[in-house]
């Protein structure tokens, strides 16, 4: 008994020791800690700093320049950002004077970003599932083709796009917006594809024998298959057609199909006499950026995890 | 229900030199279960997936019943094929898995629910039902893999090396649970596996394949006792059998001093003055110095009840080895009594008592059977 307490003991020293050992700072990990919180710290200034020239007077952002807290605290900036500010109060705070209607650019460029991001999904999914599985002739020489599309800089597609939109009688209208990019992009079908391949073949021929037919197999099992790679490209595309800013900027000239980033630009140009509306424009900046930010905070890990490709294993 | 028949069967795809499956002719009973077997590349995965209509058949035609399903779609032969990989859909629930194909031929949902319950009180698999298969073991998954065929109630089971996945000690037990199901449920079972091991304790015949030609059909002992030719004969047993390559002269075939005598039969279907005598490990026993042929013992494998002594042919001795396997150097095995006292290095002579199976140099063929 005595041997049997004395060993409990040492035992307990042991796991003390273990734990002082595991609780002992690594200077390693402090490091790499301070190094994030920096990084982090870098990422969210520019943001703090939005919201803290959004949310101050105008005048008192030139008196108080350095000021890290806002000088004057208002909500101005928002109020002329939802048009809920009467003129004298936008003038008296040094704001922008002009009838923008943000809830419009918000439904626009909501619809544009829908359209796109579900006409990617699925024309994307369908095109990426035939390189992958079905066999044709010169398969792969087109598949080439779309990747080599890759390489091409979106600058030098924007005349040939402006001219088909044009003759399509597309101009100032939200699907001429969405449909250069709502059919199909190079990465989306490269980036799919990657996943479809990786499939066992094994799980077709077992829904081959089980009876469906193969547009049922790919709507039915590779697509609820798929459903991580597809949520992240769904987010990513949706985000990248939301911050849109050269195209939307050359194909819509009225609200009817003005997109948000664009309306900033144009906010931004509306400047009363007294110089730029800080304030106002910071606001709106903020308005838009906001749903990619939930978004992307909401969905960070699963675009993480299915861009690394372990989506089945 | 319902028998399976391969007549003249081709398959060959497209660009390749030689056929995957040649000339394959094969009659399955009702209710049997067959194995094909063999060593990979043999065609015999390709057999199956003819069967199941993933393969295109190049010739011949293939029945099912009275039915010829040569050029049918998969989905209408009426058959239930398990998966080397199990091919559950990782997005469904064991239910939903097993469930699927009935849901797919629109079976009303008591229906279903019915026979999914039923399979998975045979498979012990009630507990699992609503769990995604990411959440079952390796043998949970090949018992999904084996609800979802069952469920079907189909005319015939196809199993693509079901077990292979599965480690050692559960690959025994499962081997027996497939075999008790299957003919419990007395439903024809095609399957496929390379070890001859799973081929012998589960077939009622076994079908043995070598580059897309059938060697031999037989059942499990007849295969062991009589087997077609040399690659059979090698290909079938464990440890497999010893094949020596010797001299025929007036007396009969010589292994050393030991001349084993040769038939009027066998001497006339000999294509050449040399012969392969094939002797199983339990055949080759330890004789006097002036009997038989010596080796030097390589390596004594102690099992217990029985040991197997591995041991090499000195070149001096006119008696040449055949390698059967790319695996294993050649050395005559023979079984011994467990704890014997033989050790490495050690000389011992050797020769063939029992039951010596004659094949033809050239042609492999079993001179017995001609």
């Amino acid at each position: 008994m005595t041997s049997i307490g004395v060993k409990s003991t040492e035992v307990s020293r042991k796991n003390n020791l273990t734990k002082r050992r595991k609780r002992k700072t690594n200077p390693g990990k402090v490091l790499a800690w301070v190094a994030m919180i920096i990084v982090v710290l870098i990422t969210l200034f520019p943001f703090y700093w939005m919201l803290r020239t959004a949310l101050s007077t105008n005048a008192s952002l030139y008196a108080e320049p350095g000021s890290f807290l806002p000088p004057e605290f208002s909500t101005g900036g928002f109020q002329r950002v939802f048009g809920t500010q009467s003129v004298e109060d936008a003038v008296a705070e040094g704001g922008t004077v002009t009838d923008m209607n943000f809830w419009r650019y918000i439904l626009n460029s909501t619809i544009v970003a829908t359209l796109v991001t579900a006409g990617q999904l699925l024309f994307c999914s369908m095109a990426a599932y035939a390189f992958a599985r079905l066999k044709f002739k010169g398969r792969d020489t087109v598949f080439g083709i779309f990747i080599a599309g890759l390489m091409i800089p979106s600058i030098f597609t924007l005349l040939p796009n402006f001219v088909l939109i044009k003759e399509l009688g597309l101009v100032d209208n939200v699907l001429g917006i969405a449909l250069p990019t709502m059919l199909m992009t190079p990465f989306a079908i490269f980036f799919l594809r990657q996943f479809f391949m990786n499939i066992p073949r094994e799980i077709e021929e077992a829904a081959l024998l089980d009876g469906i037919s193969r547009i049922g197999i790919f709507f039915k099992v590779i697509i609820p298959m798929a459903a991580a790679p597809l949520a992240t490209l769904g987010i990513l595309t949706y985000m990248t057609a939301w911050n849109d800013y050269f195209w939307p900027l050359m194909v819509s000239y009225t609200d009817q199909s003005r997109v948000l980033t664009v309306a900033l630009g144009i906010f931004r140009a509306q400047t009363p006499t007294s110089g730029t509306d800080w304030a106002g424009l910071m606001a709106a900046t903020l308005v838009a950026a906001a749903p990619m930010m939930v978004l992307f905070s909401l969905f960070a890990k699963r675009i993480v995890n299915s861009i690394g490709f372990n989506g089945l294993k | 229900m319902a028998g399976i028949k391969f007549e003249n069967v081709v398959c060959q795809y497209p660009g390749a030199e030689r056929p995957s499956v040649s000339n394959l002719n094969l009659d399955i009973a009702d209710g049997e279960f067959l194995v094909l077997v063999g060593p990979s590349g043999c065609g015999k995965s390709t057999t199956l997936r003819m069967l199941a209509g993933l393969e295109d058949v190049t010739d011949g035609s293939i029945t099912i019943g009275d039915e010829d399903v040569t050029y049918v779609a998969p989905k209408d032969r009426d058959i239930a094929m398990v998966f080397q990989n199990y091919a559950l859909y990782p997005h469904m629930t064991v239910r939903e898995n097993i469930a699927f194909s009935l849901k797919v031929a629109k079976f009303p949902k008591d229906k279903i629910n019915r026979r999914v319950e039923e399979a998975a009180r045979l498979l012990d698999l009630t507990q699992y039902l609503d769990r995604k298969p990411k959440a079952l073991s390796g043998g949970q998954r090949q018992r999904v893999a084996m609800g979802r065929a069952i469920v079907r109630e189909p005319r015939a089971f196809l199993m693509d090396e079901p077990l292979s996945n599965l480690d050692a000690k559960l690959r025994v037990q499962t081997r027996t649970q497939i075999s008790e199901l299957t003919r419990q449920l007395g439903v024809t079972t095609v399957y496929v596996t390379h070890d001859q091991t799973e081929a012998m304790t589960m077939g009622d015949r076994v079908a043995v394949l070598k580059d897309g030609v059938l060697q031999q059909v037989d059942t499990p002992s007849n295969l062991y006792d009589h087997p077609a030719n040399e690659f059979v004969a090698g290909f079938i047993g464990s440890p497999s059998m010893n094949i020596f390559r010797c001299s025929v002269d007036a007396e009969g075939a010589r292994m050393g001093n030991t001349v084993i005598p040769l038939s009027e039969k066998h001497r006339a279907a000999l294509s050449s003055d040399t012969i392969s005598v094939g002797v199983r490990p339990e055949d080759v026993k330890i004789v006097s110095e002036d009997q038989g042929f010596p080796v030097h013992v390589d390596l004594v494998e102690e099992l217990g009840a029985d040991a197997y002594v591995y041991a090499t042919i000195p070149r001096s001795v006119p008696v040449e080895l055949v390698q059967t396997s790319e695996e294993r150097p050649a050395q005559v095995i023979l079984r011994v009594p467990g704890r014997s006292d033989i050790k490495q290095f050690d000389r011992l002579f050797i020769s063939p008592e029992g039951h010596a199976h004659m094949f033809d140099v050239k042609t492999g063929q079993n001179l017995d059977l001609l």
